[in-house]
């Protein structure tokens, strides 16, 4: 079942001058129940205000997104909330996320109360319920965000955003701020959760080998389009787009054995204000020819459930 | 290995702490070689950069540093101030992870590498402004003289940290070392400043101290690996036989943490790094240790040669991992 759907998404930013970023320029995607799907690019390329957009922080400029079938960008007030109650995200820096004056009881509990899930007798057992669950103490029930260690908070993040039941979780680069031993507890937690109950996660990151080893497909973006999306075996196996080739390549590995050859792409990602004509990665493309400077590619499908945005594949 | 440039000998860093001192950065000591790449891996709070800092006592003024830290044969750790303000910069020099932080957002990029120049060559300023132009073409800047006239914030990130690099070898040293160079950059961009310091080093001849977390970088870019934990080395051992055959449960944990296969389950190392003023006993790590047994609590061992003399491991356990 098609737990969200996302058509046609555009967020345009207006800045002086008459000038507008693009930064999220016609997504489309769908993601089911159960499923780990994971949004990947670089800076700049608008995969965290997809993130902003699906849980309505920030309003579309155009397109739609359903969740369980429900339009998410025309609900208001009531119908609003209860949709949210199905859709939670976590973020980068869970210190930044979390209230400093809150204890944990107060941090997690306020989600509970809030939304009605339990009675206020019953708020204690049900965070200390949860946080058994994410692999917090309970004792720490009456500490302060700054009394953990960074790990530690991402976890009381998580906790909160279970304690409304959701049925997706928006993970927008929740593994980034944390070192490489604890990234991979996060990982396992997210992978037991969704084990468990049936969790539906997007994952975004640009951390390649974390979306390659927690997502069933994948989407690549670049300059607020998806310029690939496909099976994360596929994807990470036989990239089609060149910039997904460049992307992956890039990435450095520890085993020699799994190296292959690196292309470097030439200069930088160009701003979201000013993007190239035709394909927006042409200036950087080693494969641009004739028709790549003046003419959009579509995205169409190039193999089975394999979709890519680039004149190779026309 | 090639003659020595750089020995790091029992270098301690400790900061005031209540009415004692905590260690932050305890007994370490290697050596980088020349035009050697040496890549010093850990955790936040491992004490990678600070060990790096203490090399030209960019230290906070609140720390407190010990050991010897012998460049070239020469003592720099006993010089004064203004004898090593003759070498920073000069013989060896750094980039560090935000170039944003690091540059002067009032004076031109141009302006910032002919200042290094000039006072360390000699030159007038006015023709080290027009080398400095020279030295951006060098990292790769397209229209390095008119980029030469602008100012940090109108350079991007990569371009700032090329920036940075070009002033790190503006004159000539033999040692750079890089604090996290690309961590605040973008995977593709990585890509290119790594090149860029890769080859900068061959053709000047250069000798590159390598501090990241990522191992990925240290496993592609350094010959050696040094890694730490909770101040101090555990394990310095060749590249190319770290990943293969790492002699530290530390090590192996931070390898085992990394996703490889999919649909394989990570193996986290459990807990996390103890604060540094409640460190176990023993060894530093013996709390997160699966190996552990009961003389890891009571003695700290030493860092010793694990099969062979470029192996060194601080584990009781080493030869049977």
């Amino acid at each position: 079942m098609e737990l969200l759907k996302v058509e046609g998404l555009k967020k345009y930013f207006h800045l002086r001058g008459n000038r507008v970023v693009k930064a999220v320029d016609g997504v489309t995607f769908s993601l089911s129940a159960g499923e780990a799907f994971g949004l990947v690019g670089e800076s700049g390329c608008g995969k965290s205000t997809v993130a902003k957009l699906v849980l309505k922080l920030l309003e579309p400029t155009s397109g739609r997104i359903f969740f369980k079938g429900r339009d998410v960008t025309a609900a208001r007030g009531k119908e609003l909330s209860s949709i949210r109650k199905g859709l939670q995200i976590i973020f980068q820096d869970p210190l930044a996320s979390l209230n400093p004056r809150m204890n944990l009881l107060d941090s997690v509990g306020e989600a509970l109360i809030v939304n009605r899930i339990v009675s206020k007798s019953d708020v204690k057992e049900r965070v200390l319920n949860l946080l058994q669950k994410v692999g917090v103490d309970g004792e720490a029930l009456y500490r302060y965000p700054h009394e953990f260690s960074g790990g530690q908070r991402q976890r009381i993040c998580i906790a909160r955003a279970l304690a409304v039941e959701p049925r997706l979780i928006v993970a927008d680069e929740a593994l980034s701020a944390l070192d490489v031993s604890i990234q991979a507890q996060i990982m396992n937690l997210l992978d037991e959760l969704r084990k468990d109950s049936g969790l539906s996660y997007l994952f975004i990151s640009h951390n390649l080998l974390a979306v390659e080893h927690f997502s069933d497909r994948v989407a690549v973006m670049y300059l607020g389009k998806i310029v690939e999306m496909s099976g994360t075996n596929t994807l990470f196996k036989e990239p089609l787009h060149p910039y997904t080739e460049a992307l992956l390549s890039a990435v450095p590995k520890p085993w020699a054995d799994e190296r292959g050859k690196r292309i470097v792409l030439e200069g930088d990602v160009p701003s979201p204000a000013d993007i190239p004509s035709g394909c927006p990665f042409h200036p950087r493309c080693p494969k641009r020819f004739a028709p790549c400077d003046t003419i959009v590619p579509e995205f169409r499908e190039a193999k089975e459930g394999s979709f890519v945005s680039c004149h190779l594949w026309g | 290995m090639s003659e020595t440039l750089l020995s790091l000998e029992n270098i301690s860093v400790s900061f005031p702490h209540g009415t004692g001192y905590i260690k932050a950065v305890d007994g370490v000591s290697f050596d980088v070689g020349r035009e050697e790449t040496v890549g010093v891996v850990g955790e936040s709070g491992s004490g990678k950069t600070l060990t790096a800092l203490s090399i030209m006592r960019l230290l906070p003024p609140n720390a407190a540093f010990s050991g010897k830290t012998l460049f070239k044969g020469l003592d720099i750790s006993s010089l004064g101030n203004s004898e090593l303000q003759k070498i920073r910069g000069k013989d060896i020099s750094m980039v560090f992870q935000e170039p944003m932080t690091s540059l002067n957002p009032v004076l031109t990029v141009g302006y910032q590498i002919a200042e290094a120049l000039a006072i360390h060559s000699g030159i007038s300023m006015k023709e080290a402004l027009s080398e400095a132009a020279g030295l951006l073409r060098r990292v790769n800047i397209p229209s390095p003289e008119s980029r030469a006239r602008e100012y940090p914030h109108q350079l991007s990130g990569g371009m700032r940290q090329r920036a940075m690099i070009a002033m790190a070898i503006a004159c000539g040293p033999s040692l750079i070392i890089a604090d996290e160079p690309t961590t605040a950059l973008d995977v593709t961009i990585q890509a290119q400043i790594l090149e860029l310091l890769g080859s900068l080093k061959e053709i000047n001849r250069m000798s590159l101290l390598l501090i990241t977390h990522d191992l990925g970088i240290v496993s592609e870019w350094a010959s050696r690996v040094v890694v730490m934990y909770a101040g101090r080395v555990v394990e310095n051992a060749p590249a190319k036989e770290i990943f293969i055959n790492p002699k530290h449960p530390y090590t192996l944990g931070l390898i085992e943490s990394l996703p490889r296969r999919k649909g394989e389950k990570l193996l986290p190392i459990p807990g996390q790094v103890p604060a540094p003023d409640a460190l176990p006993k023993g060894c530093k790590f013996s709390s997160r240790c699966k190996y552990v047994v009961s003389e890891c609590l009571n003695n700290e061992p030493e860092l010793s040669p694990a099969g062979s003399s470029e192996h060194l491991s601080r584990c009781v356990k080493a030869m049977v991992l």
